[in-house]
């Protein structure tokens, strides 16, 4: 009998040896001293998706900046949205992050019930901007911006495009520049941008609304025809496309972007360090040239700029879906 | 052209190329045996490290995960009823059964050899099919699929052994959970419950677990004082004689491998239909072409080897459409996107001119890979059948624990825990009252599939049902249900008539 | 004679089962947003609900004719062979449910011990070395691969 206990002992000891050690002291509300351990970044996708993929590379250049290990944690579930609630009511001491695209912040909750606010997070750094493209799919012989307006005035309706979801931000994008253009396109929705750009390489849907990354070489080789990016300027990586500006709308531009937030209540030195770091990313030549290639722009906001964005932004996307909801 | 064949063919034999071809598939084989882990994440996790390696090196890596991940979920799929990942779901019908028989090592060796076969098919399709097949992949729009989908319903043939009441009974419910969460036109959520997690829809993986795995755990334990049959399958491991897989019984298996591959291969070539769907549907054509259907379910070798062949097949047609168009066919494809990028390679329309060394690299190492693939499942299969020499009253628990940690794994949540014991307190009622699960299951991953292609074609047609009639892609598919439908029910009707002869007969069986 | 009601029971209960939920599914005021036309959100649910309902209407009526025709006697319903009792796995299910309520509040490291220690003693393992020890390693072994080895964060309860 009290061998076995010596072995419960033993056996007990070595899973205290395994479990995580002892939260390390707090970060001053300067900062100083942090990182101490390793930083938790919750993603609200699978692993393998784009949101995932970004922050997998992202997590290992800025733990080269913080001289600590990000541990990236999927926690996929209600269109990212529970990671959300997650990290909104996880401790504010910096080291459990949320790793956001646009809609999880300034969409999805005009359109669901989610349990935190736009307070509940705190904007650390936007990383990274991706304006959509629209391009014309093989069936549709219009090859400019002037070309679809003139055809979808003359046959209302007719026209369709595809989308990465109801709600998507294409989708809530496209509605306002078609709104503004006083022209109807009928919506379909796909599950993620790979499908709805099959669909209009295939030619089952007329226009393409969505990320530049999966239609890129597409746009390139004309198989799909360009025909705006929602960008108030053009981007360099598909450089013949007009931005929004060369058609007199540069006010309704639309880029989505991803970046990091922290639970309400982290010090703001923590995150002004974390910011920092981010910021240094910029000048990482290898990091912005696989983000291009990816569709993706480096475009660092400090704290207080992705903060007034999202709150106009947040305005802007209420409206549209209040607009959208069924009477 | 030529000498870039060479190039990457070159580039592909070398041995260290090997070794990590060799890692990726144990890595790959290991994570899907796991229930809660797949491909996806082994590839997930290994990605930056691949950044490392050279563009061939990387992809050897990750077309062995790849290669492993589609077959390693079969392992516990046959010895435990639990398959590690979704796609060997349709495994569990044949592969436990057989085990339960005594013959688990056979078992495992059918499942090896028919996905070597599968996968062998799936690399020449892919690297002789690519042109032909991706023009077609995109002919297959909305109204197509909901056409397609249907077709796959009516081949597997949902009215199966049980009663058909009781599988309609259980369609439906599968159809009815398939639309918890978000529906696929205008985003309403349905059935949530108040867990936020939901209004994405019940997760996959944690559901499968709790209505195939749970149950069979729940009914181990309940007769538990009757564990003779394990000593009977121990006993049948050491006897040889049961446990080979002759090459006559391969060669009887074979057309059924080679129409399963085929099947595989052109549903992995369609983006968003995937490996489970490809064994289920290869099951239900293998059942249908059989002289003896009434012995699938039962431990029937062409059953196993129809579902294994027919998973396996997806492989390497999934990056048809990757490699061609730049549109993955699958999860696990679209992590080659990323993987491709951090070495410059931008796949697409013009990935066979920019960067032809690297694509003839991933042909060869999808070849030798089907090589690599046996011989690691040989070592891997003859340690997975020593898991049955653990006494089974500490091998349950340990399976039911890691098939709890196993869903919890899979979303990272507790919620998934809840799902999975949900369903096992289902699948356990609905064993008890005769409902079938595995009709449950299949319409729940079709479910999805069906409602939103229907969805999205009635928006297409601006709500005219008659849009269908305009496209004759899809009429055809129609047609093939309909004959299918047709075939079966004068089937039933003259087995119903023999039935009526001999009813006192037919009445035990 | 007992084959009989518990046919018509089961179908009885899923009928009922399928008509609340399509009841249900009527009360609902799903909306999301407007597109131009298109599939109510209703109507999936709707069918399945109804299949379920149609199906357990016919398991009853299709109890209560066999029952009729073998009125002589003879009659074994085909679900009559199952005389596995039903309590242990219910038992078992009942303890797995407690394990996954405990879970948040006591943590993996915790919780799972005490579970796999109970479970294997119901099982019928023996000995107290057996079962301690298969009990610690087999939960170390968990954490090690899914925590360190693959990073997964698992429960962590009340002692961080």
């Amino acid at each position: 009998m009290s061998g076995s206990r010596q072995r419960f002992v033993i056996a007990l000891g070595l899973i205290m040896a395994l479990a995580p050690g002892a939260s390390g002291l707090a970060a001053g509300a300067d900062g100083a001293g942090y990182p101490d351990k390793p930083i938790t970044v919750v993603v609200g996708y699978a692993a393998g998706g784009g949101q995932d993929s970004f922050t997998r590379v992202l997590a290992t250049r800025l733990s080269e900046q913080l001289g600590q290990p990000l541990q990236v944690v999927n926690r996929p579930g209600a269109a990212g949205t529970v990671a959300a609630a997650e990290v909104a009511h996880a401790r504010p001491d910096g080291y459990t992050l949320y790793s956001a695209f646009i809609s999880n912040i300034t969409i999805t909750p005009h359109l669901n019930k989610v349990p935190y606010g736009l307070d509940d997070l705190v904007p650390i750094v936007q990383i990274t901007s991706l304006p959509l493209v629209m391009a014309a799919g093989p069936k549709l012989h219009v090859s400019d911006w002037q070309g679809l307006v003139e055809y979808a005035k003359a046959h209302p309706r007719r026209l369709t495009y595809g989308t990465d979801g109801v709600g998507g931000l294409p989708h809530l994008a496209s509605e306002r520049i078609f709104r503004a253009a006083g022209i109807e396109l009928r919506m379909i929705p796909f599950k993620g941008s790979a499908e709805s750009s099959a669909a209009a390489l295939g030619g089952h849907v007329d226009v393409y609304v969505g990320s530049i990354g999966p239609v890129v070489s597409h746009v390139k080789e004309g198989t799909l025809k360009g025909i705006l990016v929602t960008s108030a300027e053009p981007q360099a990586v598909l450089p013949g496309l007009p931005g929004l500006k060369a058609i007199g709308r540069a006010e309704i531009a639309t880029e989505a972007w991803r970046g990091l937030f922290a639970p309400k209540g982290t010090p703001k030195g923590v995150v002004q360090r974390l910011a920092n770091a981010a910021r240094e990313l910029a000048n990482d030549s290898s990091f912005v040239e696989l983000m291009r290639k990816a569709g993706e722009e480096i475009a660092i906001l400090g704290p207080e700029e992705f903060e007034r964005r999202i709150r106009a932004e947040y305005e802007d996307f209420g409206r549209i879906a209040g607009s959208l909801k069924n009477p | 052209m030529a000498g870039e064949l060479l190039q990457g063919i070159e580039q592909a034999v070398r041995w260290d190329t090997m070794l990590l071809l060799a890692v990726g598939t144990i890595v790959g084989d290991l994570a899907a045996a796991i229930p809660g882990l797949s491909a996806i994440q082994a590839i997930a996790l290994l990605l930056p490290f691949t950044a490392y390696l050279s563009p061939v090196g990387a992809l050897a890596l990750l077309v062995g995960i790849y290669k492993g991940g589609c077959f390693g979920g079969s392992t516990t799929a046959i010895l435990l009823a639990t398959p590690g990942t979704a796609e060997a779901s349709a495994t569990v019908l044949d592969g436990y059964p057989m085990a339960r028989q005594g013959m688990a090592g056979k078992a495992l060796r059918i499942a090896l050899w028919s996905s070597v076969t599968a996968d062998l098919f799936a690399a020449l399709v892919l690297i002789f099919g690519a042109a032909v097949l991706a023009p077609y992949a995109l002919k297959i729009g909305p109204p197509e699929y909901f056409a397609l989908v249907v077709c796959a319903l009516t081949i597997i043939g949902l009215v199966g052994q049980a009663s058909p009441a009781r599988s309609a009974v259980a369609v439906g419910l599968g159809f009815l959970l398939a639309t918890v969460g978000q529906d696929p036109v205008h985003g309403a959520v349905r059935f949530d419950i108040g867990v936020l997690a939901l209004t994405s829809g019940i997760p996959l993986v944690p559901m499968i677990i709790g209505l195939l795995a749970i149950p069979e755990l729940l009914d181990q334990f309940g007769k538990r004082h009757r564990s003779v049959s394990v000593e009977q399958m121990r006993a049948f491991l050491r006897d040889p004689e049961k446990q080979r897989f002759t090459l006559a019984e391969y060669r009887r298996c074979l057309p059924t491998m080679l129409r399963s591959s085929a099947v595989g291969a052109v549903i992995g070539a369609l983006p968003g239909l995937g490996g489970a769907i490809a064994a289920f549907v290869s099951y239900g054509v293998a059942r249908r072409l059989s002289k003896h259907p009434e012995r699938f379910g039962k431990g029937e070798m062409e059953g196993l080897a129809a579902a294994e062949a027919g998973d396996s097949a997806t492989v390497g047609p999934t990056l048809i459409p990757l490699l061609t168009l730049g549109i993955p066919g699958s999860g696990t494809a679209a992590l080659f996107i990323p993987a491709f990028l951090l070495h410059g390679v931008q796949v697409g329309p013009r990935v066979f001119a920019d960067h032809g060394p690297v694509v003839y690299g991933l042909f060869a190492l999808f070849v030798i890979g089907t090589a690599v693939h046996a011989v690691v499942g040989i070592g891997i299969r003859a340690a997975a059948a020593r898991i049955l020499a653990v006494p089974p009253n500490l091998l349950y628990p340990a399976v039911l624990l890691m098939t709890l940690v196993g869903a919890y794994t899979a979303e990272t949540s507790l919620v998934a825990v809840g799902v999975a014991l949900f369903f096992g307190g289902l699948g356990m009622v609905m064993r008890r009252f005769g409902f079938p699960p595995i009709p449950l299951l299949i319409a729940f991953v079709l479910g999805g599939l069906t409602e939103t292609a229907l969805g999205q074609s009635l928006l297409l047609f601006d709500n005219r049902l008659s849009g269908f009639l305009e496209r004759p892609l899809a009429l055809a598919f129609f047609a093939l249900a309909a004959g299918i439908a047709l075939v079966a029910a004068r089937g039933a009707w003259q087995g119903a008539r023999s039935r009526e002869r001999r009813p006192a007969a037919d009445q035990r069986a | 004679m007992a084959g009989l009601t518990r046919e018509v029971l089961t179908g009885g209960v899923v009928a009922l089962v399928g008509s609340a939920v399509l009841a249900y599914i009527r009360s609902q005021e799903w909306t999301g947003l407007a597109l131009a036309g298109g599939m109510s959100p209703k109507l999936f649910p709707g069918l399945a609900a109804a299949a379920m309902t149609g199906g357990g209407l016919v398991i009853v009526v299709a109890g209560l004719w066999r029952a009729r025709s073998r009125e002589a006697g003879a009659g074994v319903g085909a679900s009559e062979a199952e005389p596995e009792a039903a309590l242990p796995p219910l038992a078992l299910w009942l303890g797995s449910v407690l394990y996954a309520a405990l879970l948040p509040h006591l943590g993996f490291l915790a919780a799972t011990p005490l579970f796999l220690f109970s479970l294997i003693v119901v099982w019928g393992v023996r000995g107290w070395a057996t079962r301690v020890c298969f009990t610690v390693g087999y939960t170390a072994a968990l954490f090690y691969v899914f925590e360190r080895l693959l990073g997964v964060p698992l429960p962590s309860g009340p002692w961080g």
